[in-house]
């Protein structure tokens, strides 16, 4: 579920706002970063040693961090806090470079769900995304996805990546701090297996394969921007001639654990986090 | 329950300079001592280190340990992932080096 810098490059291009900020929206303890101006849309891979520092007031450091509307790491699961009797999961993440709390509001109590929050077990290594938010006086992420880690390259790359942003950044990249796929690529090449070919059903350098790119691209495309409801399978399917409902249900949930979409007005409609 | 931090992503070069820290070592088995508690593991830049283990039942062949270093080619298990079958050694020790060196402010 991850290919190379391609497939963060993809990720960071979404601006996220409207998700998590409905999630910010039913927190009223949140009120999330208060000493930084406007948020750059994208996600930035991030240590927890960075974070850290972003949070820290005094040493001012990693300013770019705070900026950014959402942030992703790969930590271990360090400890974990019962969540049966309450609506929000908290749990304690670490990646040897430090600790931070992760803070996820459960959707929804289906099987699917319950069955994904029961492989978050503590020395579990989890991909978190989310927003860094103030809670109580302390930061925390506020995720809008967690999912297990089940292939350990995604450990090595994340820390690349979260050193290639770095790099990128603190050098003078691009002034929007995201970046494009022709920035990922060296990485991605020299990632070696990590990357994919991108025919077919292989896995290519933005993490996704063909079926899932052009659903995305249904979903990301201009005439469905103002489209506040989203998309059903069903619209997806129309305009994906040759692809079966099933296909392109597999498409949309490998896209929603991934950050790309999230459903919008219920949770038959689908909406890009591109925009 | 607090853990050690920083706790750096070595390989068998890096393990000399963290001798009594917590250490993180990304590793494929390569042998076992089981009446010892003991693995020969290969780290990603080729080295060969000792691990004294909590337990000596592994269900795949490359492992991350967090230890402590107790020499240079001695680690002492504190707890583990494993890592499965398939892990690309290559790139990982990539990381070890740039996370000890050139980015070090990142991660410790």
């Amino acid at each position: 579920m991850y290919g190379g810098g391609g497939y963060e490059a993809g990720a960071s291009q979404f601006g996220g706002g409207g998700f998590v900020a409905s999630q910010n929206d039913n927190d009223n303890r949140s009120p999330g970063l208060k000493h930084t101006g406007e948020k750059r849309a994208g996600i930035r891979s991030v240590t927890i040693k960075q974070l850290k520092e972003a949070c820290d007031k005094h040493t001012q450091q990693h300013e770019d961090i705070q900026s950014h509307q959402n942030v992703t790491l790969v930590a271990k699961v360090a400890s974990m806090r019962d969540f049966s009797s309450s609506s929000m999961l908290e749990m304690m993440v670490w990646d040897g470079t430090g600790s931070f709390n992760v803070h996820y509001y459960i959707p929804e109590e289906d099987e699917q769900t319950m069955q994904k929050m029961s492989e978050w077990r503590e020395g579990v290594y989890v991909r978190v995304y989310g927003a860094l938010s103030e809670f109580e006086g302390n930061f925390r992420i506020l995720a809008f996805n967690v999912r297990k880690v089940t292939d350990f390259n995604e450990v090595t790359y994340h820390n690349l990546q979260a050193i290639f942003q770095h790099a990128h950044l603190s050098k003078g990249g691009a002034g929007t701090g995201l970046l494009t796929n022709g920035d990922a690529a060296p990485q991605a090449a020299a990632a070696g297996p990590m990357g994919g070919s991108g025919d077919g059903n292989d896995v290519g350098n933005d993490g996704l394969t063909h079926t899932q790119r052009q659903v995305k691209s249904v979903l990301d495309s201009e005439r469905h921007r103002e489209n506040p409801d989203g998309l059903t399978a069903d619209q997806v399917m129309a305009e994906t001639p040759g692809m079966s409902h099933q296909q392109v249900q597999a498409a949309l949930s490998v896209l929603m654990e991934n950050g790309h979409a999230y459903t919008a007005s219920d949770e038959f409609h689908y909406k890009s986090t591109s925009f | 329950m607090e853990r050690p931090a920083p706790c750096p992503r070595v390989n068998f070069a890096l393990m000399e300079r963290y001798i009594g820290q917590h250490v993180l070592l990304v590793c494929k088995l390569d042998s076992l001592e089981p009446q010892m508690n003991r693995a020969h593991v290969v780290t990603s830049d080729g080295g060969r280190v000792t691990v004294a283990l909590k337990t000596a039942t592994f269900d795949s062949s490359f492992v991350e340990f967090e230890g402590i270093v107790d020499a240079p080619n001695q680690l002492r298990e504190e707890a583990r992932c494993e890592f499965g079958s398939s892990f690309d050694m290559t790139t990982y020790d990539r990381l070890c080096q740039l996370s000890n060196t050139d980015y070090k402010t990142l991660f410790a």
